[in-house]
């Protein structure tokens, strides 16, 4: 597969884990609302944990 | 519908195949680059070294807008796919009033009932007009929804309340500049042309695939529209905590009593942070005794229409030209109303 496949097929993927990663590692750390108005806490985690599960079911 | 949407358009504006995903292959280069550049900074850069002030500021800014508007574009993502995949077509096509100008109105309203804010909305307009819903009523039901919807309306009430009038203007605003956007584009010979020729094969493609099970067709597409999709968003972000960075907010502050350039100074700002619609109310609360209320009106009816971040989002699905015209008119537009307000007050 060429290198321009790849970006062009798991440029989103790639980009979305780290973003979920991210958000679950600042939410267990407890510095989510450092980014994120609190209200929106609760909403950024559950997509994010919706997100890897759509990822994981994606490349299956 | 689609297919009079792609039909039309003539064999010669069509990329040759490979040539269309070339821009994209950059960007999502570009969005690669700049996630691996803030995790070698964030990783490498001990705790005790600081970082140049300006530099985290980039990182910090940046990341802040990206994570704020991840949930809501994969909200928008989902709503897309369950829009192309699930919603019946009568219930698209007939329950929508035939004469334009009142489709274009219930599609205003439309944010009612799907309350993303304004990244979240890009995947579900792409996904209307991929379903057959006209360009201009697409543009509208984009520009509309991130206002016209119950929790920005909540949110700016428990900010504002009813003071100023800036919760009335900024609904009857966002819905007045939405329906002469779609309007002044619907003007337009070949709407379809305001898309891009990639967009317009997608289309085509969507229009042709064959019968599939739903829910692998589903993640299919959700797979898809993550691909276009956030590339364009982390290169927006970045370009927003770059711009921040180097605009001082000190020059816009200064001007915050002048009734002109108060205006102008808060819908500069709106562009450069990038601020998602379901909060900006409380961040322009903070500045609220600092400008006019016409300024905070222009804030809240600009920002969620156009920024940095919904422009890198929007050229994934518009032509430039589509966005320099759809910018400066809703910037007019805008600018219009708040000063009016300030004048009125």
């Amino acid at each position: 597969m060429r290198f321009e496949d790849v970006l062009r097929n798991w440029s989103g993927a790639a980009l979305a884990l780290v973003g979920v990663i991210a958000t679950i590692w600042l939410a267990a750390t407890g510095r989510l609302t450092l980014y994120v108005h609190p209200r929106y806490t609760l909403l950024t985690v559950i997509m994010a944990v919706l997100t890897l599960l759509v990822l994981v079911l994606w490349r299956r | 519908m689609t297919e009079r949407l792609v039909d039309a358009q003539p064999t010669s504006h069509r990329p040759e195949p490979g040539a269309a995903s070339v821009p994209n292959v950059r960007r999502a280069l570009g969005a690669l680059l700049v996630v691996a550049f803030l995790f070698v900074i964030r990783v490498t850069a001990p705790g005790e070294i600081a970082l140049g002030d300006a530099l985290q500021d980039f990182i910090t800014l940046s990341i802040s807008v990206l994570i704020e508007s991840l949930p809501f574009v994969m909200v928008g993502i989902g709503l897309s796919v369950v829009v192309q995949l699930w919603v019946p077509e009568r219930v698209l096509f007939r329950m929508l009033p035939r004469t334009p100008v009142l489709r274009r109105a219930a599609l205003s309203v439309l944010g009612v009932m799907l309350p993303v804010c304004e990244c979240g909305n890009v995947p579900l307009a792409r996904g209307l007009v991929v379903r057959g819903i006209g360009v201009p009523d697409a543009i509208t039901f984009l520009l509309a929804a991130p206002i016209l919807n119950p929790i920005t309306i909540v949110v700016t009430y428990q900010a504002f309340g009813f003071s100023d009038g800036i919760l009335f203007w900024r609904v009857l605003g966002g819905f007045l500049i939405a329906n002469l956007v779609g309007w002044l584009f619907s003007r337009h010979n070949r709407p379809e042309d305001l898309l891009t020729p990639r967009f317009q094969d997608s289309c085509k493609v969507h229009s042709h695939s064959g019968e599939q099970d739903r829910h692998v067709k589903a993640l299919r597409m959700f797979g898809a529209e993550m691909n276009a999709m956030l590339p364009a968003l982390v290169v927006g972000c970045a370009v927003a905590g770059f711009i921040q960075v180097a605009v001082s907010r000190d020059l816009l502050l200064t001007l915050g009593q002048n009734p002109v350039w108060s205006v102008l100074a808060l819908m500069g700002l709106a562009f450069v942070i990038a601020i998602c619609s379901t909060v900006d109310a409380f961040f322009v609360l903070s500045l609220g005794s600092l400008f006019t209320p016409g300024a905070v009106v222009a804030f809240l009816v600009f920002g969620p229409m156009i920024d940095i971040k919904m422009l890198a989002l929007l050229r994934t699905t518009f032509t430039a030209s589509t966005l320099v015209l759809l910018t400066t008119v809703v910037a007019s537009l805008t600018a219009v109303i708040g000063l009016a307000v300030n004048v009125a007050l």
